[in-house]
């Protein structure tokens, strides 16, 4: 354990992280948050600034705040993008779902509004830069194409589940990233734990139930007969599999 | 029952008031007209008259016995005056006052070349109709030498002539009076005046109508915060300028509540940044207790930026309506406090699809189960759906509110005294949020206080009800 977390340490002592905000409080108060936590910053003021960084160095992470003068934060990430499949974590005043859409589909991988509370921002930096390490480990990076079953729709940038009726389905937070790490690995058996960790990866809930009682909240919401699942089956030795034929859907925008 | 039947709208009640006049117009002209039918018969010239009758009566005579009666048809005395041919004088038609006219009776018998037997002439004022009185034959009219005095104009007469074979001639006016005829012209006449004065009438007051209707609806709506209703443009001058003031307030009034949401929604905005440093100095505070203090305050602030914000907002971008499952929704809503250790349970519906706006169905019963787990200890979900709308109650445990007050809490930024003292906090918006969301979708958010049997207040529930338009 104690080999583990060093080795944690190391890793994000390592990271660098590119921070974009016109406010020069803000920039340095985040700087010294996230330097306090053990990682490597360099903050500048707007999108040319950050230009002329990019040239000399590399980054792990960018945090680029929405509204700058001049080109604005999804301008900057639209850029970025284009050279960098670094995380990119966008920070906005302003908490339209349509802003966070916007960011998403522009190749951002997070959205943080103001007032963030800073350990969240923390963690979630320490949760993309995992995620990057494991994407070297070859695991997927999640999808930003809509996923589809038997005339299900998941939309995973809204974070919506739509039925064939095209009727919006709530699901809990757990549940939506549950049901997606599921249709993305149909017809895999995972277990319990490989779905916790797949689960955890992607938003930081602070309260998770049991997989099994998610799971059960699922299929009543998705099966058409929860006892009988279609589905979500389980597995004898302790796992889920995703048994529907699950395609990948054209972004209908 | 006068008061039931009086319709409520201006329309109609001119429409009713109009016809009526009318129709009571009507009634009052043709009474008055009744009345006078009697004075407005025609009256006989008596020189005219001796001659006419003399004349027809010895024309009957010249034709053949079948062809009299055909023969004083066709004469054209015969559109006013009524011929009776009968072998039984009794059955003419003399009115009982009737008499003897002498001056006639010796006109018309001087008048006449044909033997007749006898000639009669009574004259009179006619009063009833029918089979009375038999002709006086046996009278024989006094003869008198000394000539008697002409009559004035004759109104009604009975002339009858006898010929020496026994066969009676007697001819005699139409009787006025109210004829079968008469009446069913007269009822046809009134109902065809009433038909078409009601369609003139629906129709000219519904174009006085029309605009101050589209008026009224404006200002309703427009008293709901929609002001997308047009406005008239046409009517009555009075009515152009009420129309014509009332889009001028309507233009104010937004102007006023845009620039107020404006300022408002600047302010919230701008509270961001320094709350963000503010956030981020706390967190290198060293004591821990200080730390946490001042992130409640921030806290507390930024719920009252967040949700001013939200208040200001609500009409920015309604966005469409969306299909949402309701059922799952509630659901997801109770799983996820429940998950937070909050005692809020959900009934279970099946799936129930309404049209509304996603987000904001979560705000309006999320704020709404936030207050039950805030003053109610526990929020219960439940559903009922009706065949219109469907309604949404949450339950708490709650002392519940004072009937007087359970509109007053609804107003922006009002907190109960007792609750401003607790540490609830809140800001005194949700309710606010949660009924300008739901007005904004059709429904509505009204809080009604649950009783025990013996009268005391079990609880609070909230309802949300929604008008269902699938």
């Amino acid at each position: 354990m104690p080999a583990a977390k060093l080795l944690e340490k190391m890793q994000t002592r390592k990271s660098h992280i590119l921070i974009v905000d016109d406010d020069a409080d803000i920039r340095r108060l985040t700087s010294q948050l996230l330097g306090d936590s053990g990682f490597r910053v360099t903050a500048v003021a707007d999108g040319a600034a950050m230009q002329r960084l990019l040239a000399t160095e590399s980054f792990d992470l960018a945090v680029l705040d929405v509204m700058l003068p001049g080109e604005d934060g999804f301008a900057l990430c639209r850029k970025l993008r284009a050279v960098s499949k670094m995380p990119i974590v966008m920070l906005t005043a302003r908490a339209d779902e349509t802003d966070r859409v916007v960011g998403l589909e522009l190749g951002a991988d997070d959205y943080v509004v103001k007032p963030f509370s800073p350990r969240e921002l923390v963690a979630r930096v320490r949760a993309h830069l995992r995620r990057t390490n494991e994407l070297v480990a070859a695991a997927p990076k999640p999808r930003v194409k809509s996923l589809g079953f038997d005339g299900w729709k998941i939309d995973p940038i809204r974070r919506e589940l739509r039925n064939a009726e095209g009727t919006l389905v709530s699901l809990t937070g757990t549940e939506f990233d549950l049901l997606t790490a599921l249709a993305e690995r149909a017809q895999r058996v995972l277990s319990r734990d490989q779905l916790l960790d797949l689960v955890r990866g992607r938003t930081a809930h602070a309260f998770d139930r049991s997989i099994d009682v998610s799971i059960s909240r699922l299929r009543r919401k998705i099966e058409p007969f929860p006892d009988e699942p279609r589905f979500i089956r389980t597995v004898r030795n302790g796992g889920y599999v995703f048994t529907a034929e699950v395609v990948p859907l054209e972004e209908s925008a | 029952m006068i008061k039931r039947l009086w319709p409520s709208r201006l329309g109609p009640q001119l429409a009713l008031l109009t016809v009526g006049l009318l129709v009571a117009v009507q009634i009052v002209s043709v009474a008055v007209f009744a009345l006078m039918l009697p004075r407005s018969v025609p009256a006989f010239e008596p020189n005219w008259l001796v001659e006419r009758l003399a004349h027809l009566a010895d024309g009957a005579m010249a034709q053949p016995a079948a062809a009299r009666a055909a023969w004083l048809e066709s004469q054209p005395e015969a559109r006013w005056l009524a011929f009776h041919f009968d072998e039984r004088p009794e059955l003419l038609v003399v009115p009982p006052e009737a008499r003897v006219s002498s001056w006639l009776t010796t006109m018309v018998a001087a008048e006449t070349t044909y033997p007749w037997a006898r000639i009669d002439v009574s004259t009179g004022r006619p009063r009833a109709v029918g089979p009375i009185a038999p002709p006086r034959l046996e009278r024989i009219p006094p003869q008198s030498t000394e000539e008697p005095p002409m009559p004035p104009s004759i109104v009604f007469f009975v002339a009858t002539f006898v010929a020496p074979d026994g066969w009676v001639l007697a001819v005699r006016p139409f009787l006025p009076g109210r004829s079968q005829s008469a009446a069913i012209v007269l009822a046809a006449w009134l109902v065809t005046f009433l038909v078409a004065a009601s369609l003139v009438g629906w129709w000219a007051i519904a174009r006085i109508a029309a605009p101050l209707g589209l008026l009224a609806r404006a200002t309703e709506r427009f008293g709901r915060g929609i002001s997308d209703e047009a406005l008239p443009r046409r009517g009555a001058l009075e009515i152009r300028t009420i129309a014509d003031s009332f889009a001028e307030m309507r233009r104010r009034v937004a102007r006023f509540v845009g620039d107020r949401t404006t300022m408002i929604a600047a302010i919230s905005h701008d509270l961001r940044t320094p709350l963000t440093r503010m956030r981020l100095r706390v967190e290198r505070v060293q004591d821990e207790e200080l730390r946490a203090a001042l992130n409640r305050d921030i806290d507390a602030l930024e719920a009252i930026a967040r949700e001013t914000l939200e208040f200001a907002r609500i009409d920015d971008a309604p966005g469409p309506p969306d299909r949402v499952d309701l059922a799952s929704l509630l659901q997801t809503l109770a799983d996820a406090r429940a998950d937070m250790d909050q005692d809020v349970r959900c009934v279970p519906h099946a799936p129930l699809v309404v049209l509304a706006r996603a987000d904001a169905l979560r705000r309006v019963l999320g704020n709404l189960v936030d207050n039950a787990v805030a003053y109610g200890a526990r929020a219960r979900i439940s559903v009922v759906d009706r065949p219109d709308a469907v309604r949404i109650d949450i339950d708490d445990d709650g002392p519940g509110i004072a009937n007087e007050q359970l509109e007053e809490v609804f107003r922006p930024f009002v907190r109960l005294e007792d609750s401003r003292n607790r540490a609830t906090g809140g800001t005194g918006l949700g309710l606010a949020i949660a009924r300008n969301l739901a007005r904004a979708q059709g429904g509505d958010v009204v809080l009604s206080n649950r009783m025990h049997a013996d009268g005391t207040r079990a609880g609070l529930r909230a309802s949300l009800t929604l008008p269902k338009g699938v």
